[in-house]
């Protein structure tokens, strides 16, 4: 086990360094440089070049992007911002606790929501209770999250002024936002934990177990969920790499500082470090949610855990 | 699916009886002003938004103030007086020696020469006292600046530097930049990025200490997210647009000032390019605006029409400039007079995403008359780029070029081209006119100048300017805000509850 | 496959899918959908969705404008049924060029697998670590706002999964029987794949788009709401409402329509898809 976990966090550096190649080469295809859209128009070249001289701006592109690099792997630096002169880490630590608050917020409700609904639904499949959840969910799962963030602004912050429409001062501040991000995709864990909670009450093993006379009860929270919830964790898994690019979105509708934010406008400036600072910030990370998902699929599903214990070729 | 309908209406339905709730205190001393963006540096030059110049503004003091629409004498500050050689080359300063730093040491002609030579240095800031050659200190409270060549607006840009501690920047050039040390009425006290950013009262202001003693300015870029937050009593100061006015207006705990700014919306051809060469066709263009209409539409109301690149408050205006007004059939007669066929295919209108607005409706006049094209929106930058370097035939935008009216010679003279000057104007005699603007410093004279060269501007229709947008502020009705001057800038100073 | 055969199968497909209430439910919503995206001229001429009429500003829905009208004095009504002409093509066109482009590169990872696979599947696993709405960003800014470029820029962030899906499709067609047989025969790769292999893993891809539709409209609205949309005065849905947060408390009505209509769009798209799943999946139903 421990050396399929040492062996995909290797891996994860040749990825990681693509994520790079990737973002910087996208970035330096966009237009202008980073002194004329600090300075503005009125500015003089001269100024202008001297800034970016400042910046290393002025050297090419893979004497830049090498240097960048290098200067994470041998000084452990993700630079500059252009835009703030401040170190991006500093940048990136300041507000990534709110997105990360945001982001397990909304996907604990979502999975609290979604999956109970979910089973509640598939248990008593063709109700009227299910076919209600079926439809507020598609109806969730239809709707652009920052249409239904400006909904709910509306009506409990002006409306009802029941809580605050910015800022992440506060626990409160964070409901509307986590709700904003966590409907949409609760719906959509509901829907998949039905379907697969239906699925796997017609296998073989299911009806063996009913057929031993297992009660109902029994059946479902023993055999069945334990099963179902298989394809519902690396939904959840890659849903937390979502609601982390979702919360560009919904950090947006509430002015909220978070990545999103920061990534959105360091895009806008061209803020190069920015943007990629923050870019392979999240990526380590998504990569870190995505090998727990894979552990804990091994503790779900023992099947998987033999594999391992194989020396295996992970999900393959 | 009815269902999901009839929530929505429900949400409707419950948006309209709604109402508000008014907040008001007594004997309130700190105050919450609402941001557009994070204040990224607190070095007392080189900084570059609006956001970071108001915050400075609050913590250091400068040797003067001037009045930006230069209808007063300069008020002293740091500087108890000046005087100004008579060939216009020396400015001598007197230094008040009861002024100290927020960290309790005196302000100093030594701290004088270093924030100026500073100032002057800096990639940001250092272009608006260009002409300044030399600094020094002759006496432990004289200063005097020497310049090249005469420049008439000088006290203007000498009044903006602020007055920073040499000590404390050799010091510690770190704390300098995140935590300033002015000698203005408000002391830093701390910043949350990307969040907030606090002040409290110098009482050992030479002015005397303020009324407002805590100050917290909060980042939210959102206007409708500001609107709200004044009603709820979130935040008691904030910029806004027109888009929330009508809900604002309607709460009387909410006030707002309308403030005239310099700041232009205009069209802008290449001259460089078919069929803008033609001075007609400009004239069509500008003829072919309804620019009430535009104001209306993009401004709400709440901008001045002026066809003329110099704003009325301005130093130079004259009403008797040769003015546009909406006229489509002349302008149909003109570009007949130029030998344009209708309809005739401009290609692209090219447009900043955030410049749309207007864009949308110059397209939708200017199609009135016969001409035909697409919009082209980019992203900031990108939009920079093509129109610094002409590539573009025409476009919409809004400028700022603040300060002494002597700053429109970046729109007009060749010396601009690939900066502001977007037109790509050039003209021997229009470059000779600024450079005598620039020296002249006999006011009639001067203004005279300039009369000339807008006059000469307008004549050519060098560009289509719409309007003079209005900045405007909205605050709690209890809050003793001062008569806002042009272009908006503010001190908490002359704040109260 | 003979045709009869292949009619045969249609009309058990049909006969299945119509049992399902809902599935045919969305099927004619989005035929009204799509009706009105293809007949928007008839509805109401595309003068109407440009024309500004000054004194008309920002005014509420009645009869004279159905939905109200935006800041320019534009009709709403008229906005939004031509707006579905433009968010419907970005549907579209992005799940199909991800599926086409998604077809080639799965299909050839999951069928030739070794190096092929190898070097895709890395590639894939590197876009898969940037979050899609900043990738879509990140596009946009580089390539500018317009319609193709939108497109672009969300069909490059919904590739890396197309291929995974189809990649893992055709591993487990690529190992039936037929697939062995063909290639016994010495028929070409290319032709396998796209006669053999494709068409048999066809249940899930269809799917797969057809929920992908609403997905993507949904991203491209996203995009358009921070302002990186396509350019006016263009109808689309996700630059109505973008303009309408500007006018939040001044006039709601700009957000519940464009907003209501983005919803019944994408929810047939799912409807559709369900009625799909288990249309071609009839062990679901017993």
């Amino acid at each position: 086990m421990s050396k399929y976990i040492v062996k995909r966090l290797l891996y994860m550096i040749p990825v990681l360094l693509g994520v790079a190649l990737l973002v910087f080469t996208i970035l330096s295809l966009t237009p202008g440089d980073p002194g004329s859209i600090i300075l503005g128009i009125t500015a003089k070249k001269e100024d202008i070049a001297a800034l970016n001289t400042q910046f290393g701006y002025d050297q090419p592109f893979f004497i830049r992007f090498f240097n960048y690099v290098g200067d994470i792997i041998f000084h452990f630096d993700l630079g500059t911002s252009y835009a703030t002169r401040q170190p991006v880490m500093d940048s990136i630590l300041a507000r990534f606790p709110n997105t990360l608050l945001l982001a397990v917020l909304s996907m604990c409700l979502s999975a609290i929501l979604g999956i109970s609904m979910g089973i509640f639904s598939a248990v008593r499949q063709y109700s009227v209770m299910d076919h209600v959840c079926i439809v507020v969910a598609l109806v969730f799962a239809s709707m652009p999250g920052f249409w239904l963030g400006l909904m709910m602004l509306i009506l409990f912050s002006l409306k009802l002024g029941l809580l605050p429409s910015f800022g992440a001062d506060s626990l409160r501040h964070f409901i509307l936002p986590a709700l904003t991000l966590s409907l949409p995709s609760a719906a959509g864990l509901l829907r998949l934990t039905r379907a697969s909670m239906l699925e796997t009450v017609r296998q073989e093993y299911i009806r063996t177990a009913r057929a031993k006379g297992a009660s109902n009860k029994r059946v479902i929270w023993r055999h069945a969920l334990r099963n179902a919830l298989l394809p519902v964790v690396t939904t959840l898994g890659s849903g937390f790499g979502a609601s982390l690019g979702g919360a560009i979105i919904a950090e947006t509708v509430f002015a909220m500082p978070g990545m999103g934010t920061l990534m959105t406008t360091a895009i806008r400036q061209k803020d190069v470090p920015m943007v990629m600072g923050a870019t392979l910030f999240l990526a380590v990370l998504f990569g870190l949610v995505i090998l727990a998902v894979d552990i804990m699929y091994a503790f779900i599903d023992p099947r998987i855990k033999a594999k391992y214990q194989n020396g295996g070729k992970g999900r393959e | 699916m009815k269902k999901t309908l009839t929530l929505l209406a429900a949400i409707c339905g419950l948006s309209m009886f709604a109402s508000f709730s008014a907040y008001a205190q007594e004997g309130k001393t700190d105050i919450i002003i609402a941001v557009d963006a994070d204040v990224e540096t607190l070095h007392p030059t080189d900084f570059s938004t609006t956001v970071e110049m108001t915050v400075l503004n609050q913590i250091y003091d400068t040797l003067l103030y001037v009045n930006p629409d230069g209808s007063e004498d300069p008020e002293p500050r740091i500087a108890e007086s000046y005087e100004i050689s008579e060939d216009g080359l020396d400015y001598t300063f007197k230094i008040r020696d009861d002024v100290t730093f927020h960290d309790g040491t005196p302000v100093t002609v030594d701290d004088v020469v270093f924030s100026i030579e500073m100032y002057k240095a800096s990639q940001y800031q250092g272009s608006q006292i260009s002409v300044l050659s030399s600094v020094e200190a002759v006496d432990d409270s004289t200063v005097v600046c020497h310049l090249d060549t005469p420049y008439a607006p000088f006290l203007l840009g000498i009044s903006s530097p602020n007055i920073s501690s040499k000590d404390y920047y050799e010091e510690d050039p770190d704390g300098f930049v995140t935590n300033p040390i002015g000698s203005g009425p408000y002391k830093f006290v701390s910043r949350t990025v990307a969040t907030s950013l606090e002040l409290e009262a110098n009482e050992d202001y030479y002015r005397g200490a303020p009324a407002i003693k805590n100050v917290t300015f909060r980042v939210l870029p959102e206007i409708a997210s500001r609107a709200l937050a004044l009603q709820t009593g979130e935040i008691n100061f904030a910029e806004i647009d027109a888009s929330v006015l009508a809900q604002l207006e309607a709460n009387p705990a909410v006030t707002i000032s309308e403030v005239p700014t310099s700041s232009f919306a205009y069209v802008c051809m290449n001259i460089e390019k078919e069929p803008f060469n033609n001075p007609l066709v400009r004239e069509a263009v500008n003829y072919a605006i309804d620019r009430e209409n535009l104001v209306n539409v993009c401004y709400d109301g709440k901008a001045e029409v002026n066809s003329n690149l110099c704003a009325k408050h301005r130093f130079g205006y004259s009403e008797d400039q040769p003015q546009y007004t909406y006229d489509p059939e002349k302008a149909k007669e003109l570009l007949a007079e130029a030998g344009i066929e209708t309809p005739y295919n401009l290609g692209t209108l090219l447009v900043a995403e955030k410049y749309a607005n207007l864009a949308t409706v110059v397209q939708n006049d200017l199609r009135a008359i016969g001409f035909e094209m697409e919009i082209d929106t980019r992203e900031f930058n990108s939009y920079i780029g093509s129109l610094t370097s002409g590539d573009y035939t025409i476009t919409t935008l809004n400028m700022t070029l603040e300060g002494d009216t002597q700053t429109l010679e970046m729109a007009f003279t060749t010396d601009y081209i690939g900066m502001a000057n977007n037109a790509r104007y050039s003209d021997p005699e229009m470059d000779e006119l600024f450079n005598q603007t620039r020296s002249e410093v006999d006011t009639e004279k001067r203004e005279a100048l300039f009369d000339q060269i807008l006059t000469k501007a307008q004549e050519e229709a060098i560009y289509a300017p719409m309007c003079n947008p209005l900045t405007l502020y909205a605050y709690n009705t209890d809050l003793k805000a001062p008569e806002f001057v042009l272009e908006g800038n503010y001190y908490l100073y002359d704040f109260a509850w | 496959m003979s045709k009869s055969r292949k009619h045969a199968q249609l009309s058990e497909f049909w006969r299945r899918y119509k049992k399902n209430k809902t599935a045919v439910m969305g099927l004619i919503l989005l035929v009204m959908i799509v009706g009105m995206a293809l007949f928007a001229d008839l509805i109401v001429p595309y003068e109407k969705c440009i024309e500004q009429v000054g004194a008309d500003r920002l005014q509420g829905p009645s009869m004279a404008h159905f939905f109200g009208t935006d800041e320019f004095g534009r009709d709403l009504f008229a906005r939004v049924v031509h707006g579905s002409r433009y968010s419907l093509l970005i549907g579209l066109a992005t799940s199909l060029m991800a599926l086409a482009i998604g077809a080639v590169l799965g299909a050839s990872a999951g069928y030739f697998g070794g190096v092929v696979d190898n070097v895709i599947s890395r590639i894939i696993d590197v876009f898969m670590c940037v979050p899609p709405v900043l990738l879509s960003l990140a596009v946009v800014a580089a390539l500018g706002t317009n319609l193709r470029n939108l497109i672009i820029a969300i069909t490059v962030s919904c590739i890396p999964g197309n291929v995974r899906l189809i990649r893992s499709v055709v591993l487990t067609t690529a190992e039936q029987d037929y697939v062995e047989a063909a290639k016994s025969y010495g028929t070409s790769n290319a032709r396998i794949i796209f006669r053999y292999v494709l068409p048999n893993a066809m249940g899930p891809i269809i799917v797969n788009t057809t929920m992908s539709i609403s997905t993507m409209m949904l991203s491209a609205a996203g995009l358009s709401f921070i302002g990186m949309g396509i350019q006016p005065p263009s109808p689309e849905w996700g630059a109505l409402l973008s303009n309408a947060q500007t006018y939040l408390f001044a006039a709601p009505y700009m957000l519940l329509f464009p907003g209501i209509f983005i919803l019944l769009s994408s929810m047939a798209f799912n409807l559709v898809g369900d009625g799909l799943t288990d249309a071609l999946d009839p062990k679901l139903k017993d």
